[in-house]
């Protein structure tokens, strides 16, 4: 190790040199060394405070470097524009040659790094052989079949690539420039405005301002105070957004444009690439819903992509009108993830954070516990009321599926809802709906994101290198591949469209499982959540509401089942399973309907296993037949069936 | 006794930032796309880098000229086949000497006059001081400021690297010397910069 080696730091009169200090401050002596001075700085006044004057001189010099010099130093004139045409360019030259030489060399080297003996090594070497045969073999398929990634792949490219910015930044502000045109030929007009959007993350507020004749604006959806008028432009912009999924804020986001797409039914996609002014290469999604289209609504739309980096940079609308289609396109001038500290205050003065303190990545004394002061004067405790309202909530935010989100009572009795979430977004998202209990002192919340809690784990222990590990996939096939592949063949589809086809029933397939598992398994949670002593003791009202919520989760069970059954039964299914005689299922009070959510978790489960062993990838195919019994869609059809009648309990 | 461990807010991220013979392979293989990483880089380590360019050379549009050169270096590198452990430390040595070799020679530092110092009092986050501590916080500032700018070059270099979070070895490694040397160069900055007092 290269610590300094300053066994004579006694020495000097038997008091630690200045430089000796430093160094143990720093944590560069050796242990031994450093114990020797640890003890004596605990003996000894003089040096404890030599060293805390070193310790304070650093100290000013950090406040320093963030007080002053900082916001002394302005930021790149060219805003880093430039570095993608340059790297683009970059790539083009350096191009894919001997890609397979390197890929050889670069086993080569792997393998002569490990010191093996010598035999094994022999079998090493032919192993690895075999291995990189295998692998140049599924690049070169790869290479030959699809060049461009799928919708969903680049949409959650480009979300992902987007939190890894926000991550990267303490108390984060995502900031964009947006030139908004809309073109509405009835009245042969275009509007043009210029937006510009700060999205504070950590504080789950947003701020807009629009480009006017006196320079920049702010304006807010309430007026008044907060800032002058939204341009009916941007106004109407706004309504479309609502109505089609889309968060109005956050126009050109990989988040919204997906919550569009999400909600249609039918559609069409497209993936195209492309290139921009200057050479940058791009990736247009085109997404058509084919079910009809009213007036107000999306009929088309584009979002265009930068290829390097998975960033959106454009957006078109095209909306049904009665007198032509209309268009709308967002054009992203500017982006960048500024921190809050360095913004200028004037952005979000005289609008107020929710009354969370940050929970970015700034290394605090203190472990974050919690959106409460330390100190809670009385001792609250929650009640059933409470909790159910809380449980509602979370439902309305989509966050009670799967999601590591939940809520639960410490010991005083204090309603805590944790959570990990993957997004900084949904985690604004979730901290958004449960503003109305957010103030109330029963009720305690944490969410915070992947990130988050990786860096405070981090910050804890000392960071160790880890690797990166990817999914390497060189043989295997799912079961029902050849079955499937049939039947699409047999349908007239041929050479790539049948992957296609395969990939995307598989897909379906799982989905709908899986969201008849989660919302079983959320019902199964709201269950238990009550013993029948205090359900008795709710009012009629909350019980009312908790009932609700279950029987939600109960429709969407059975949607959700019926649709996967609709799908796999034309491809896989013999004739539909004899209405043998079934047990009437009875669901009259809590302590039977509670057995029934039982039931009916199981089901889902057992259907879900089902499914998965059939649409997943293992190494030895297991016949399909032998998965999809006649008992398995006999149990599809019970779990239809119950779902339907939980959810028409009173 | 935390010696430079606060310092600034520095990203969390950095298990992002090993590129070992592991990754390396899948980015061949095509499963992680190369520039991509590269943009991710890019993005995370920009500002610390250009932060530190500014800080030490002064010039802000050389600064980010050169902090590109740097990235760029970072893919030639990697398409070569070179494989880094430490990307941070290997893009700030890029960085940094590529900026040694284009140097123009600035006194970075001016002094700032009283108009300055009071746009930045006035622009100083909301903090715990009282207005009689803050006054005395902006003077320690302004002394602060003054000495920062009689420090030698290795001396701003060693100070500015160590406020990023570099260990000793990883400052030696960046400006091509010894350890015990940067070890020398912190100590007689903060030296520079500590406060006569009776001590």
């Amino acid at each position: 190790m290269d610590k300094g080696s300053y066994k004579d730091w006694s020495a000097e009169d038997g008091h630690p040199s200045e430089e000796v200090l430093l160094l143990y401050l720093d944590g560069e002596l050796a242990p031994k060394e450093a114990g020797q001075v640890r003890a004596h700085l605990e003996a000894c006044w003089t040096c404890r405070v030599r060293a805390e004057k070193i310790q304070e001189t650093i100290t000013a010099f950090i406040d320093y470097q963030n007080d002053v010099l900082k916001p002394l130093i302005e930021p790149p004139p060219q805003a880093w524009l430039g570095f993608g045409g340059k790297l683009d360019q970059l790539v083009a030259e350096s191009g894919s040659r001997s890609l397979l030489s390197h890929m050889l060399g670069l086993f080569g080297r792997f393998f002569s790094a490990l010191r093996l003996p010598a035999s094994p090594r022999l079998l090493v070497k032919a192993a690895a052989g075999m291995i990189v045969i295998a692998i140049i073999a599924a690049l070169l398929i790869r290479l030959n079949r699809e060049p461009v990634v799928s919708a969903s792949e680049l949409l959650d490219h480009a979300t992902e690539a987007q939190v890894v910015k926000i991550q990267a930044t303490a108390r984060p502000v995502a900031y964009q420039k947006l030139r908004v045109r809309h073109q509405d030929p009835a009245r042969a007009r275009e509007d043009l405005v210029s937006l510009e959007i700060w999205d504070d993350v950590t504080n789950a507020r947003v701020r807009r301002s629009v480009e006017g004749v006196n320079g920049r604006q702010f304006i807010s959806a309430s007026g008044g105070a907060n800032g002058a008028a939204v341009p009916s432009v941007l106004a109407e912009l706004e309504q479309l957004l609502r109505a089609s999924h889309m968060d109005p804020l956050r126009p050109l986001s990989p988040a919204a444009y997906r919550a569009w797409r999400d909600s249609l039914g039918q559609k069409r996609e497209e993936v195209t690439r492309s290139h921009l002014a200057g050479g940058v290469a791009a990736l247009t999604l085109r997404t058509t819903p084919l079910d009809p289209v009213a007036v107000g609504q999306i009929a088309e739309a584009e979002l265009v992509v930068r290829a390097r980096d998975w960033h959106p940079i454009e957006q078109r609308l095209r909306v049904r009108a009665a007198g032509g289609d209309q268009v709308y396109e967002l054009t992203e001038v500017a982006f960048e993830v500024v921190s809050l500290n360095t913004l200028s205050p004037e952005v979000f003065a005289g609008e107020h954070a929710a009354s969370l303190p940050p929970t970015g990545t700034t290394p605090s004394p203190t472990p974050p516990s919690g959106h409460r002061p330390p100190s809670a004067p009385a001792r609250v405790v929650a009640t059933p009321e409470l909790e159910v309202e809380v449980l509602e909530l979370l439902h309305r935010a989509g966050a009670d599926l799967g999601e590591q989100v939940s809520a639960g009572r410490t010991p005083e009795g204090v309603l805590q809802v944790t959570g990990t979430v993957e997004t900084d977004e949904r985690k604004a998202k979730i901290l958004h709906a449960l503003e109305p209990v957010m103030n109330n002192p029963a009720v305690r919340i944490e969410i915070h994101t992947v990130a988050e809690a990786l860096a405070r784990q981090q910050a804890r222990r000392p960071a160790r290198p880890t690797t990166e590990h990817g999914v390497q996939i060189i043989g295997g096939t799912i079961a029902a591949e050849s079955e499937l592949r049939r039947h699409f063949l047999e349908k007239g589809l041929a050479g790539e469209r049948v992957d296609e086809e395969v990939r995307q029933f598989s897909r379906r397939a799982l989905r709908h499982s899986e969201r008849a598992m989660f919302h079983a398994a959320a019902m199964k949670r709201l269950a238990g959540r009550f013993s029948p002593e205090e359900l008795r003791a709710l009012s009629a009202e909350t019980r009312g509401r908790w009932l609700g919520l279950i029987r939600e989760h109960a429709r969407a069970v059975q949607r959700e089942t019926g649709a996967l059954r609709q799908e796999l039964q034309p491809v896989f299914g013999a004739s539909p399973p004899s209405e043998g005689a079934q047990r009437e299922i009875e669901v009259a009070d809590i302590a039977s309907l509670v057995r029934a959510v039982e039931d009916l978790f199981n089901l889902s489960s057992a259907n879900d296993r089902v499914v998965r062993s059939a649409f997943t990838l293992s190494t030895e195919p297991a016949r399909v037949s032998a998965l999809m019994t006649p008992q398995f869609w006999e149990s599809l059809k019970r779990t239809e069936k119950l779902a339907s009648r939980i959810a028409e309990t009173r | 006794m935390d010696g430079f461990r606060g310092g600034i807010e520095s990203s969390g991220a950095e298990a992002e930032l090993r590129l070992d013979a592991d990754l390396l392979a899948l980015i061949k293989q095509g499963t992680v796309k190369l520039e991509h990483k590269v943009t991710q880089i890019f993005e995370q380590l920009r500002g610390p880098v250009y932060h530190y360019l500014v800080a030490v050379f002064g010039d802000a549009a050389e600064a980010e000229d050169v902090a590109q050169e740097a990235f760029l270096q970072l893919y030639r590198s990697l398409h070569g086949g070179q494989a880094i452990g430490n990307v941070r430390c290997w893009v700030f040595r890029a960085a940094h000497n590529l900026a040694i070799n284009r140097r123009k020679h600035q006194q970075f530092l001016a002094p700032l006059d009283d108009h300055s110092w009071e746009e930045i009092r006035q622009s100083l986050p909301d903090s715990a001081l009282n207005p009689e501590q803050r006054v005395l916080q902006m003077e320690r500032f302004e002394r602060l400021h003054a000495r920062l700018g009689r420090l030698s070059l290795q001396e701003r270099q060693c100070l500015q690297l160590r406020v990023e979070g570099f260990r000793y070895r990883e400052i030696a490694e960046i400006l091509e010397i010894s350890t015990p040397t940067v070890g020398e160069f912190l100590r007689r900055g903060i030296k520079k910069l500590m406060e006569e007092n009776h001590g």
